[in-house]
């Protein structure tokens, strides 16, 4: 896996026309709020002028990036030119939501520069949509997703959300499918987490709606990887697939490289490579202050540096260098016992995950010890 | 006349000794107001976090009497908690008399008898306080009353005061100098101190706390250790008053502190006497009693320490810790290690700690276990106080446990409840009676052996707090005793045993199952784990295997989390060792202790 060693630039859009039932990213309902918004962000970016002398990708998150007008994201993507100086071929990624998605819309995106989609589409299935409190049906995400794959951007990344609470192997297995047959340049498939402040969260813990057994959900991520896998694309992290190396997100790959990156709008985070910090996330405050005002920071340790880059580093088909690896094992030994279990292979010099390894991950990571 | 007192407080664990301790500190104005703060002699972390005297602190006031002579008062407090009497043994030795508290609404408890007892067989004075007057449910006729017939004191010398709010502290002081007899202060014959404490410093090797009982010493003296005949250079003598002061000499009567340069830690032997090198004729002080632990527990070494280092650690340990016994020993699944012995629970827990914060070794402690004796069938007897070296069942023709006598202290409502307690654990020869309105002590014979594992938890939780206990040891009883073997994933984990009397077997097999089973981490493979009797498996459960373990998501703002996440597991993964396949946590050897009776 290739990923350039320049620092990504995060814009965060607060703005989503409904909340969805699962979500607990920071987000308000679409308001009029868009201009002070956009007035604090291009402050915001403006105090940060200096954080690199180049970036490799740009993304604009959120949110619901597709909930502003063309001429506001014009504004802002000409501003950051403007501000920062990008790579020729740097990644624009714009994440957009089927309900959003136009022929025109998508047309004028590409005339900003953007030049990789990020489309929600979560699932096929209008019951999972439904459940998730989604803003689109079926129809409307495979309308979508038709949309932009003929719109010759040659690189759509479609969402998947797998172990939605009554969704069967079966289920999944038809999404899958379905996802295949279009043929996206990027699918990423996240298991169906109930996040604390969440509406499905509510209803999961009142028993309104169930999970699947861990058994369940362990096969569905088994049936993507295999089914994804089978027809050519690449699983390169936990959660994303890519056709080709060409195609996996160079701006997401920056988080689990463990590169810098600056984040702007409420709730982004930013890490220079040795603080972190973030914006609160309250779309009042962030417009008084512009981002001054930070909901938190923290200066990492060169171990703790090392430890991200170690539990990051395998999530990813990647890996990590052995002797890092060695070097935050309290007994070598551990390597092997790991390997025993099918986790981790040793392939040139790295220490990288197996299939299982990536459903594992987090129990792999305990292994390794935090040093002061 | 020599104007230095040396005398120690003591009493029963918070009767108040440390407050009153304060009280004179401030009297005397060895502080300022601004640096005081409460309980000031209990400089240890595990001391102000627990509220309670763990170390006997000696601290030297400069005290003017009302009328207007000069002295020097050598206080030593002391530890109050039955597990820490060793403390209070040897601070008798560097003392002349003590300060005998008796908390005004407790009145006398079992510490104060013991300790009572403690100063007589040295022959000190004996002032009797009775502290806390200020309390409502202060009742001073009742402790005087106590005084006389349980103390065998002249209560009409007991004095009043309240070391909280400082009435009476004087009275105290001014008896302190009019009753307790000045220390001897033979200048002229050559020097003999006793070792009565020590600690490790590492730039300066032992620093020895000694009570001068004639002579002098100063830096330059040649000095003999005279149990291992070993001789030094001293650097440094000085007194304590709070922090170290370096003093010219320390001579006849003071207490104080030596440094002579002792690196090799072993070298340093509390009940040692200190003479001058040249000197041939002096017999060694009578030192002090061997300790006579009470529970012991295995510790081994975890992470990357070697079994040198915990060597190193437990020996610079014990140089503070006399009362601690410790030999090598060995477990299969473990490693090598040491069987420590204490006096007590309270003593082994604050011994885990202090290892920890004082000496940053990291250990697994195996569950505390009595000794036990067994007469063998070829008519040799032998005493096991590790389960691990049970002996071959049919060589056992009798099985013997320690039985104590347990005092517990209950508002009789909860008799019921507390007697049903008691019984479940073999307690046998109940009595009781009424102790004031509505208050009872239930005196019952118990195997020690359970009450060691979570008996006081389980009484303050019956009692809502209000149950107190203590106990005294008894003598040997013969039971059925038996052992059971723990299985984890199949294989004898050997640090696991437990010795119990046979009828509860069975149930005690399987609390330790299910404990097991909560403490141990699920792992990729199913962990089947058994209670044996030899090859008879009793229990059985089950671990299942983890099915997946991972987090989707992984962006900008989920790294600190997740990092976070992981700094917190591996805390706790510190306090692992693999045995076999599996990760056992130091909770689980603990988890042996707890129960599931309700
Ligand atoms: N009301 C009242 N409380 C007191 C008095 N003296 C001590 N106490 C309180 O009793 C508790 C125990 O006091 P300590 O001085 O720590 O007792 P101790 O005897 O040193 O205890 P150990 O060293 O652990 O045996 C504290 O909460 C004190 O504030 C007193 O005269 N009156
Ligand atoms: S999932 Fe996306 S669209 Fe739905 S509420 Fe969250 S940010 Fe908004
Ligand atoms: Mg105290």
């Amino acid at each position: 896996m290739k990923t350039d060693d320049l620092p990504g630039l995060y814009i965060h859009v607060p703005f989503c026309r409904e909340k969805c039932r699962y979500c607990d990213f920071f987000s308000v309902p679409v308001s009029g709020q868009l201009e002070q918004w956009k007035e604090a962000l291009l402050r915001e970016a403006g105090q940060h002028h200096d954080f690199a002398p180049q970036f490799g990708s740009l993304y604009l998150g959120g949110g619901t990036p597709s909930t502003l007008p063309l001429d506001a994201l014009g504004e802002i993507t000409g501003c950051m030119r403007e501000l920062y100086e990008f790579r020729e071929d740097a990644e624009v990624t714009i994440e957009i939501n089927p309900e959003d998605v136009s022929g025109d819309y998508i047309d004028g995106l590409i005339d900003l520069g953007f030049n990789r989609l990020s489309l929600g589409v979560q699932s096929f299935r209008d019951e999972d949509l439904l459940l998730l409190g989604r803003g689109h049906d079926a129809a409307r995400a495979e309308n979508a997703l038709e949309i932009c794959l003929e719109s010759g951007i040659d690189n759509v990344s479609i969402d998947l959300i797998y172990a939605i609470c009554y969704q069967s192997p079966k289920n999944w297995q038809y999404n899958l499918g379905r996802a295949l047959s279009f043929q996206p340049q990027h699918i990423s498939c996240y298991e169906l987490t109930f996040k604390e402040n969440t509406e499905l969260y509510e209803m999961y813990r009142n028993g309104e709606v169930l999970s699947p057994p861990e058994e369940t959900q362990r096969d569905m991520f088994i049936d993507a990887s295999r089914t994804l896998t089978e027809n050519g694309y690449w699983h390169y992290e936990v959660s994303s697939y890519s056709l080709g190396e060409k195609r996996m997100s160079r701006h997401n790959s920056i988080y689990w490289k463990h590169f810098p990156y600056l984040g702007l709008g409420p709730s982004a985070h930013s890490f220079d490579g040795r603080m972190r910090w973030w914006n609160c996330s309250c779309l009042d405050e962030y417009i008084n202050s512009a981002g001054a005002e930070k909901g938190g920071l923290e200066e990492l340790s060169f171990g703790a540096l090392e430890m991200e880059e170690i539990f990051l580093g395998l999530r990813t088909a990647e890996g990590i260098d052995l002797e890092l690896a060695k070097r935050y094992l309290s007994d070598e030994k551990l390597i092997e016992v790991l390997i025993g279990y099918g986790l981790l292979n040793i392939e040139k010099g790295r220490l990288v995950p197996t299939r299982k390894g990536y459903l594992f991950s987090d129990y792999v990571a305990t292994f390794f010890r935090p040093q002061a | 006349m020599s104007n230095i007192r040396n005398f120690s407080i003591v009493a029963h664990i918070d009767h108040g000794k440390s407050t009153l301790a304060d009280r004179f500190i401030q009297h005397v104005g060895l502080v300022s107001e601004r640096a005081f703060h409460d309980q000031l002699l209990d400089d240890m972390d595990l001391e102000r976090e627990r509220g309670i005297t763990i170390k006997s602190q000696t601290v030297r006031l400069p005290y003017r009497s009302r009328d207007g002579s000069e002295y020097i008062l050598n206080l030593i407090d002391t530890p109050g908690h039955v597990d820490f009497s060793y403390e209070v043994s040897r601070a008798l030795a560097a003392c002349e008399g003590i300060l005998l508290l008796v908390d005004a609404a407790q009145g006398v408890e079992a510490q104060t008898v013991a300790n009572l007892y403690a100063a007589l067989e040295h022959d000190l004075t004996i002032i009797p306080v009775i502290n806390k007057v200020d309390l409502d449910s202060a009742d001073v006729e009742r402790v005087r009353e106590e005084i006389e017939q349980e103390l065998g004191l002249d209560a009409s010398e007991a004095l009043l005061c309240s070391a909280k709010v400082g009435t009476g502290v004087e009275e105290v002081l001014e008896a302190i100098v009019e009753r307790i007899p000045p220390a001897g202060r033979d200048m002229e014959s050559s020097l003999k101190a006793l070792i009565f404490d020590a600690n490790y410093d590492p730039y300066r090797g032992s620093v020895i706390s000694c009570r001068i009982n004639r002579g002098s010493v100063r830096a330059g003296d040649e000095v003999k250790l005279m149990s291992i005949d070993s001789i030094h250079t001293v650097e440094e003598v000085g007194i304590f008053k709070l922090k170290m002061e370096e003093q010219k000499s320390l001579s006849a009567g003071e207490v104080g502190y030596i440094i002579a340069g002792i690196k090799n830690i072993s070298d340093t032997r509390i009940g040692d006497t200190i003479i001058l090198a040249s000197d041939q004729s002096t017999d060694p002080l009578p030192g002090f009693k061997e300790v006579k632990p009470m529970v012991f527990s295995s510790i081994y070494p975890i992470e990357r320490d070697t079994v040198g280092a915990l060597d190193d650690a437990i020996s610079r340990y014990k140089l503070n810790d006399a009362s601690l016994t410790y030999s090598r020993d060995s477990s299969a699944s473990l490693g090598q290690g040491f069987r420590c012995g204490f006096l007590g629970l309270l003593h082994l827990d604050i011994f885990q700690q202090r290892l920890e914060r004082e000496f940053d070794v990291s250990v697994i402690m195996t569950a505390p276990s009595v000794e036990y004796q067994f007469v063998l069938t070829d008519g040799e007897e032998i005493s096991v106080q590790n389960p691990q070296y049970y002996p071959n069942e049919n060589e056992i023709e009798r099985s013997l446990e320690p039985f104590v006598r347990a005092s517990i202290l209950i508002p009789d409502s909860y008799m019921g409840s507390v007697m049903k307690l008691c019984l479940g654990r073999r307690g046998v020869n109940p009595h009781y009676h009424y102790v004031g309105t509505g208050r009872m002590e239930v005196m019952i014979d118990m195997p020690l052996a359970e009450i060691i594992y979570d008996f006081y938890d389980r009484l303050k939780s019956i009692t809502r707090g209000y149950g107190t206990f203590d106990y005294e040891f008894l003598e040997y009883r013969e039971e059925n005793l038996v052992k059971v073997d723990f299985l984890v994933n199949k294989e004898k984990v050997d640090a696991l045993s437990i010795i119990v009397h046979r009828d509860r077997a069975r149930q005690r097999g399987l609390e330790v199952c299910e404990g097991l089973k909560k403490e141990i981490p699920k792992h990729m493979f199913k962990i089947p784990i058994q209670a044996a009797i030899g090859n008879n498996v009793i229990a059985r459960k089950t671990i299942s295997a983890l099915r997946k373990d991972v987090t989707a998501k992984c962006y900008g703002g989920d790294v600190t989390r997740k990092r976070k996440l992981l700094e917190k597991q591996a805390e706790g993964k510190k306090r692992m060792k693999m045995v076999g396949k599996v990760m056992i946590p130091q909770s689980a050897f603990v988890s042996v202790l707890k129960t599931n009776e309700d």
